[in-house]
């Protein structure tokens, strides 16, 4: 019998030096046919599909649902992550310049505000909004828009599921995970109103161990007659490390960086002229994941924030009686940090009862003299639970609470229910309640905004404290159903919210203190809990993939609010409309449109009365192959049929704009 | 007159045993496994079970050296590819019987094997006909198959485009060489199909692939049918295999019959099957799937009515 050595030897080696890698196959295949062994059927895989990653479907969610995937989000040509949101019914999206620089501004059934601070939005579990003031500075996430995989649209309260600030809904935002994208990608775009975008992907893999590298540079100047140009600098780096056929360690961070050019309102302004601030945000977060058996799983992660707007600057020359003219530095600078470590575990209890628990501990600083009068920290911690069981074959009945305690607050529950009963195998109808709190923002708590310059002081901001948090109960009667042969989904909403103690900011008078003149008059503003608003109505979503090529969709929402204050009322949109259709050709050329539309609406905070508003963008592009490269080259126009509409305020005029984009992915 | 007894008991004592040994050594069942897995020790297992007690099994790794065998077997059994190739390598005048390794390993090893050897199998893999009406009775919807083809699995194309032909599915198919090119190769198949069908092969189907193959299919909202339990854990819809247990079983049955006069049946696919479904990803994909004891019990009667 002839034994041959010398493949032994070579063999051997190769588990000595290189172990599962690749490069060991390359050895091994230079073997001539190298035969199938049956370890190909027998091997063990880990589990990929993990109850988190499967999501649960719509019609077993506790909630009603959006999802954006990744071909919608490319066929819409937006730029913007916050445009995305216009497609979801009910969600009302405008931009805001003055003084951020540009800023969007998401918010569920109205109550928007320069400080749109009542949706959690979640990026792979972290969430992004900023605590000083509440916000989500959309444009300042370390995140680029090339990279999400997906978004999911909760639309109502769901702080079981999604943690505190879940209060309108909650947005989680899935990235592209690594080994999706192996290779080189390159983005250019370049468009009128001065866009100009350069984005590169680097994904690569070693063994266990998949990386990507994401790095954009963004310019753009969005309104004529604002100044609001930037130049964002992105950096993002993921990796996932898999070890053992259980576990996963997710490792990111980013970077988000640059110039924002700002204003005050009501320009011309001596105190908040024209300037520059730089923008310098950054994160790291560390995800353990750990699959039990049955699919169970375990997670741990915790992840760092921080956030720095600097912002010095001159104001104009003052004249000032006893000081002269002259101009002063004004340091509007914040940074603020988060540090959050979480805990999650997902268990089978029994064949049809699934249990998600866990508990979050959270501490939030901020530093921002011209904002609050001393570096202010908030410890929170948190546990929440929620239970999935199939009571009877037609009957989901989901439940869930977190219990919270903040520092300022004290101890809230927030608890949901929902029964989804299933009248055919592909229709659900669900009933809901879910209540949910909204803890005021650091700035709400503790604001202490003024313009010193002694002895006069000019007041801004100035917060007694002691706020409770916004409550919010939410019913709901669902509808989720699929007509499968056709490619046909639909999803309908009636809704009741009632939210009590809506914290809005309003004028009281303002001691300045001995030896201090107030200027330009003995006012300022103060938090409090001042409104109660109830919002009744329907939403429905449609999405029908009429072929593998044609995708069409179409929302709608109707809200109907009442509150004792007008003002209140007239920021939420009575009704809006979003549709959208995309067709894919043979030849890789592809077509797409999308329309939205909603009622007038005057935000609150110091947004102006915004007309109706309607706009159509439209997306044509090609596909090529060249090689093993495929190049694709796509013209994006917005606000197609009209020139021009209101966002925020007067000044923010969007205007028909176009710009070119050229993908190539090697 | 007492050594005539003693001696003719001794001499009948001494003539049974060479008998006993003879007849042993003429009914040995020399048993060569690849592997000690676990899957290969159950094949093992269930064969053995399958024989008469008095039959000596002598069982060796392919590895090992096999030079302590006393006198030739009457039949070799060899469990996997690895020691299916060694053990068609000898020539040897006993028939060969490979258990648990795919139609391509065996194929190849036929081709090269001394033209007298008696070969036959019992494969590990499904026969295409009953993969297809798997997929016609799961998914009855489904009308485009995707296939992901690597260096290895090439040679299950052909049966599977007639077997497809036969039962109204339209295949598609990508070879890839390399596993960098699996993704874009799966991005154009996941666009055209249904239902993609997972074959073994070392480069497309293995644990650092998996994660994207999965992943990507779910995506595009496309089910995998796999060929092992452990890939519908990992997130595969459903998969129809047979057990070492079900495949040890039958070779095991064979082996008795060889044994008992009955020749070798030829090579092919083992009879009994098992079917494992993913609730959680046929939920979460939309499909309404039965489960697996009622798909077992359709598919086992469309074959019987064959």
């Amino acid at each position: 019998m002839r034994r041959t050595y010398g493949k032994e030897i070579r063999r051997w080696l190769c588990w000595l030096v290189a172990g599962y890698a690749l490069s060991c196959r390359g050895l091994l295949a230079a073997e001539p046919a190298a035969l199938l062994s049956e370890q190909e059927f027998l091997a063990e895989l880990p589990v990929v599909l993990t109850a988190s990653r499967l999501g649960q479907p719509a019609s077993d969610a506790p909630n009603a649902i959006t999802v954006i995937d990744r071909d919608l989000i490319r066929a819409s040509g937006a730029r913007e992550i916050a445009d995305l949101f216009r497609l979801v019914p009910g969600m009302y999206v405008t931009y805001a310049t003055y003084a951020k620089g540009l800023q969007g501004i998401v918010s569920y059934h109205g109550l928007g505000s320069e400080f749109a601070n009542r949706m959690q939005v979640l990026v792979d579990g972290r969430a992004v909004y900023n605590p000083t003031v509440g916000e989500v500075s959309w444009t300042n996430l370390p995140l680029a828009i090339e990279d999400i995989e997906r978004i999911e649209v909760v639309r109502g309260p769901s702080a079981a599921s999604h943690g505190a600030n879940a209060f309108l809904g909650a947005i989680n935002i899935v990235t592209r995970h690594p080994a999706q994208d192996r290779g080189v990608f390159a983005g250019w775009t370049l468009g009128t109103r001065s866009v100009n975008e350069r984005v590169l992907r680097y994904g690569g893999n070693a063994g266990d161990f998949d990386y990507r590298l994401t790095a954009a540079y963004r310019e753009d100047n969005t309104y004529e007659a604002v100044a609001d140009s930037r130049d964002v600098r992105l950096f993002t780096v993921r990796g996932d490390y898999r070890f053992g056929h259980r576990d996963t360690l997710t490792l990111q961070a980013g970077y988000n960086g640059g110039m924002r050019e700002t204003e005050g309102i009501s320009q011309p302004s001596l105190l908040d002229p024209p300037r520059e601030m730089t923008v310098h945000n950054r994160f790291e977060q560390i995800q353990w994941l750990r699959v039990l058996d049955g699919g169970d799983e375990l997670s741990l992660q915790f992840y760092h924030n921080y956030l720095e707007s600097r912002d010095v600057y001159l104001t104009l020359p003052i004249t000032l009686p006893g000081l002269g003219t002259r101009r002063y530095t004004i340091d509007d600078t914040i940074r603020a940090d988060r540090y959050d470590l979480e805990a999650q575990h997902t268990v089978s209890l029994r064949p049809g009862l699934r249990w998600v628990w866990g508990g979050s501990l959270r501490y939030d600083a901020a530093e921002a003299p011209a904002f609050l009068a001393a570096r202010v920290g908030n410890r929170s911690k948190r546990l929440f639970g929620h239970a999935e069981w199939r009571a009877a074959p037609r009957w989901l009945l989901n439940a869930g609470a977190m219990i919270e305690h903040t520092e300022f607050t004290g101890t809230d529950v927030s608890p949901r229910f929902s029964a989804n009963f299933r009248l055919a195998p592909r229709h659900t109808l669900r009933a809901g309640v879910s209540r949910a709190l909204r803890n005021p923002s650091l700035f709400e708590e503790k604001a202490d905004r003024k313009v010193v310059i002694e002895p006069f002081v000019v007041p801004r901001f100035l917060s007694s404290g002691n706020l409770e948090p916004e409550r919010i109960v939410s019913r709901e009667l669902g509808y989720v159903g699929e007509l499968a042969p056709l490619g046909l989904s639909l999803d309908a909403r009636l809704f009741e919210d009632r939210i009590n103690g809506l914290i809005r900011d309003q004028v009281v008078p303002f001691d300045p203190g001995p030896g201090r003149i107030a200027l330009p008059s003995a006012v300022t503003r103060d938090f409090r809990n001042l409104h109660d608003l109830r919002q009744s109505g329907l939403e429905t979503q449609l999405r029908w993939r009429l072929s593998r090529a044609t995708r069409i969709g179409f929302a709608q929402s109707y809200i109907n609010a009442r509150s004792d204050s007008e003002r209140v009322v007239a920021s939420v949109p009575r009704n809006t409309y979003s549709a959208f259709a995309i067709r894919d050709f043979a030849s890789g050329f592809s077509a797409s449109v999308l329309a939205f539309y909603h009622d007038e609406v005057e935000a609150l905070g110091a947004a102006d009365e915004q007309k109706r508003v309607s706009r159509v963008d439209l997306r044509l592009a090609q596909r090529l192959r060249v090689g093993a490269s495929r190049l694709e080259l796509a013209l994006v126009v917005q606000d197609l049929l009209k020139d021009g509409y209101t966002d925020f305020r007067h000044e923010n005029v969007f205007d028909r704009r176009a710009y070119l984009t050229l993908r190539l992915e090697l | 007159m007492a050594t005539v007894p003693s001696a003719l008991l001794g001499a009948v004592f001494a003539l049974t045993v060479a008998w006993a040994a003879a007849a042993a050594g003429s009914d040995t069942v020399a048993l060569v496994l690849s592997a000690r897995t676990p899957a290969h020790e159950a094949v093992s297992g269930a064969i053995r079970a399958q024989l008469p007690p008095r039959v000596p099994v002598v069982e060796w790794l392919a590895d090992e050296s096999n030079a302590s065998q006393p006198g030739a077997p009457r039949i070799n059994v060899a469990v996997g590819t690895r020691a299916c190739a060694k053990s068609a390598e000898a020539s040897e005048a006993a028939p060969l019987l490979c258990v648990l390794l795919p139609r391509s390993a065996f194929e190849s090893i036929a081709a090269g094997a001394a033209k007298e050897r008696a070969l036959s199998a019992l494969l590990i893999d499904q026969p295409p006909a009953r993969q297809l009406a798997f997929v016609r009775i799961a998914l009855p919807h489904a009308r485009a198959l995707a296939l992901l083809l690597g260096p290895q699995s090439t040679p299950v194309e052909p049966p599977l485009l007639s077997a497809a032909a036969a039962n109204g599915l339209h295949l598609v198919s990508a070879a890839v060489a390399r596993p960098e090119e699996i993704y874009r190769a799966l991005q154009g198949l996941l666009a055209a199909a249904d239902v993609l069908l997972a074959v073994p092969d070392a480069v497309v189907f293995n644990s650092s692939t998996a994660q994207n193959i999965l992943r990507t299919a779910y995506h595009h909202r496309v089910p995998i049918v796999a060929f092992s339990p452990s890939y519908v854990q990992a997130g595969a819809a459903m998969a129809l295999y047979s057990t070492p247990e079900q495949i040890g079983k039958q070779a095991g049955r064979w082996v008795r019959g060889f044994l008992e006069g009955v020749p070798l049946p030829q090579a092919q696919s083992p009879r009994e099957f098992s079917i494992a479904v993913n609730e959680r990803v046929a939920r979460g994909l939309g499909l309404n799937l039965e489960n697996e004891a009622v798909l077992e019990e359709r598919l086992r009667k469309l074959e019987r009515g064959r």
